[in-house]
C-alpha cells in the first residue's frame, strides 16, 4: 500500500514537516498552497468556523485526487492537509504542496487539487459571525 | 425490515436534530429513503443537491439498502 498523501488533523498544520518531505533531489520546483480563515464572508463579520469531515470518506477521496493529479500532470509528489474542527481567523485551514520537475505543471497541479478538493471532498464549513448567527457555506461557483 | 443506521451530515444534521439515527425500513432504494426522511423531518436539501454514501462509499440514488448498511446524506461540500 503506497504511503498516506491526504491527511485530515484537528490541530495547527505545521508545513516545515510536510515541506520537508516533498524535498527530493530530482524536483526541480516545488509550488504550495494555503487556505487561510478570513475574517468576513460577504460582507458579514466572521469571528470563527467550524470543519466538520466523514473522516474515512474525505480521506479516500482525497487519496484519490491525488492520484488522479499524478496521473494528469507532470508532477513527482504532492500532499495534502485538511483541517477540521474549529479555527480562528489567520490560521490556515488547507495546505497542499507539489513537486515537479518543471514549475509549470507544479502550478496547474496544485490548483487542479485546491478546486477539485473543494467539490469532492466530504468536508464542510461552519461559519460563525460576530454577531452571534451562524451558518453552514455553500460555494455556489465552486459548484457551478 | 432491514435495520440501517443514517449519518446526516452539515445543515441536514441540524435540520434533523442528530446527526446519526438508527432506523428499522422496508424502502426499496437510496432515492426513496430520503424522500420519506425528508419529508418526515422538514429537510430543506432537493435529493438533485445532495450526495449519498452506502458504507463509506459514494453511491447513486438507485443503490439497494441492505440490512445493517450505513447511509450518509451529505449537502454541497464545502471544504478548502
Amino acid at each position: 500500500m503506497s504511503p498516506m498523501k491526504f491527511y485530515l488533523q484537528s490541530t495547527a498544520i505545521d508545513t516545515r514537516e510536510h515541506h520537508c518531505q516533498l524535498i527530493r533531489a530530482d524536483a526541480g520546483g516545488y509550488c504550495s498552497f494555503e487556505g487561510w480563515v478570513r475574517n468576513h464572508h460577504q460582507g458579514r463579520s466572521v469571528s470563527h468556523l467550524e470543519y466538520q469531515a466523514y473522516d474515512n470518506l474525505a480521506l479516500k477521496e482525497g487519496e484519490a485526487i491525488i492520484r488522479e493529479a499524478l496521473e494528469k500532470y507532470s508532477i513527482l509528489d504532492a500532499r495534502v492537509i485538511h483541517r477540521t474542527g474549529r479555527i480562528d481567523p489567520t490560521e490556515l485551514a488547507v495546505w497542499i504542496g507539489v513537486t515537479a520537475v518543471h514549475r509549470a505543471d507544479a502550478f496547474d497541479a496544485c490548483r487542479f487539487l485546491i478546486d477539485t478538493i473543494k467539490i469532492r471532498v466530504p468536508i464542510w464549513k461552519h461559519e460563525f459571525y460576530t454577531d452571534g448567527s451562524d451558518e453552514w457555506v455553500f460555494c455556489q461557483g465552486c459548484h457551478s | 425490515m432491514k435495520q440501517i443506521t443514517i449519518i446526516y451530515f452539515a445543515q441536514l444534521g441540524q435540520q434533523r436534530g442528530l446527526t446519526e439515527e438508527t432506523i428499522a425500513t422496508d424502502v426499496a432504494d437510496i432515492s426513496e429513503l430520503y424522500q420519506h426522511l425528508k419529508k418526515q423531518h422538514n429537510l430543506s436539501l432537493a435529493f438533485s443537491n445532495i450526495r449519498v454514501a452506502r458504507n463509506e462509499e459514494f453511491c447513486s440514488a438507485d443503490s439497494s439498502i441492505d440490512n445493517g448498511d450505513t447511509i450518509a446524506f451529505m449537502p454541497p461540500m464545502s471544504g478548502g
